[in-house]
């Protein structure tokens, strides 16, 4: 085997896609410590509470959710953990928020960096996005109505 | 001020990112050429070539989402060794988008209090499922 080949060729990939990588993801993470300093965050998810209640999940949720998306999903999770503590969730509405930022998470950054390879960033964007919502909101569905449908036949069984 | 504080620990996370992609991309990029070089590259390609062709990927396609599996990062590096379309470009980052690094991420979901089995899963039929869907829809090859 071409030893010589081998390292040549890894270390030009490799610091060409490094400082690739690198001239994108600075400035977007000073970009992002900026909205995190606005406080944008905060003010989307307040007034994201109702669709955050709609697919039944406490208001406070909305907040994990939008840093989830946004940021990414370790740092996400971190919110969620904080908050399990002030408001109590059911492992169903835990989750129903993993599925939903499961799915997709960290759009910022991920989008930009494919996109920087050559992928069509919308696509990818939309794609995360709509199969996200999909499964979500199937997974409210089917919960909710796999828990009616119990309810039911022991109501029946009562009778 | 705010904004010398801000561009301080955005300059900060941006070391640890850099720290990242070079523990990431070096090896990954030096496993893939060690691959490439003995013919191993080729082999692994052809074996998911079936499976792969599905989602409208080549073989190659596999290693990349296989690389996806470390980080992100690695699946970049495993794009800018494979040689492919455009259009596989864009279908093998939607996957890798929506399914990568599923060791780690389950663990983050369990530790939350989720049940990240299920959830990787999940993400695993809906990459695949949305990857046909786009191989459909996207013109060109």
């Amino acid at each position: 085997m071409n030893w010589a080949g081998v390292f040549m060729e890894t270390f030009e990939v490799s610091f060409s896609t490094i400082l690739k990588m690198t001239i994108i993801i600075v400035p977007l993470l000073i970009g992002i410590e900026y909205l995190k300093e606005i406080g944008w965050m905060e003010k989307l998810s307040a007034k994201l509470r109702k669709v955050s209640e709609l697919i039944g999940l406490p208001g406070e949720a909305a907040f994990g959710m939008i840093v989830a998306y946004s940021v990414g999903l370790v740092f996400g999770s971190g919110v969620i953990i904080q908050m399990k503590k002030e408001v109590e969730m059911t492992r169903k509405q835990i989750n129903t928020m993993f599925i939903f930022i499961g799915m997709c998470h960290a759009v910022l950054e991920e989008t930009i960096i494919f996109t920087a390879v050559g992928a069509n960033g919308i696509i990818v964007l939309v794609s995360r996005v709509l199969t996200s919502f999909l499964f979500g909101f199937l997974y409210v569905w089917i919960t909710k109505h796999a828990g009616t449908s119990i309810r039911k036949s022991s109501e029946k069984e009562i009778v | 001020m705010v904004i010398k504080q801000t561009v301080t620990r955005g300059i900060n996370n941006a070391f640890k990112v850099i720290l990242d992609l070079i523990k990431y991309i070096i090896p990954a990029v030096f496993i893939l050429k060690v691959l490439e070089h003995s013919g191993w590259l080729v082999r692994i390609a052809d074996f998911f070539e079936p499976y792969m062709n599905y989602i409208g990927l080549p073989g190659k396609g596999a290693l990349i989402i296989m690389m996806g599996q470390i980080t992100i990062y690695s699946a970049i590096a495993a794009m800018a060794v494979v040689d492919i379309t455009v259009k596989q470009i864009t279908i093998v980052s939607t996957f890798v988008a929506i399914f990568h690094s599923f060791i780690l991420e389950s663990a983050v979901i369990s530790k939350a209090g989720g049940n990240g089995f299920m959830i990787i899963g999940l993400r695993f039929i809906a990459a695949i499922l949305v990857c046909f869907i786009l191989n459909i829809l996207i013109p060109g090859v």
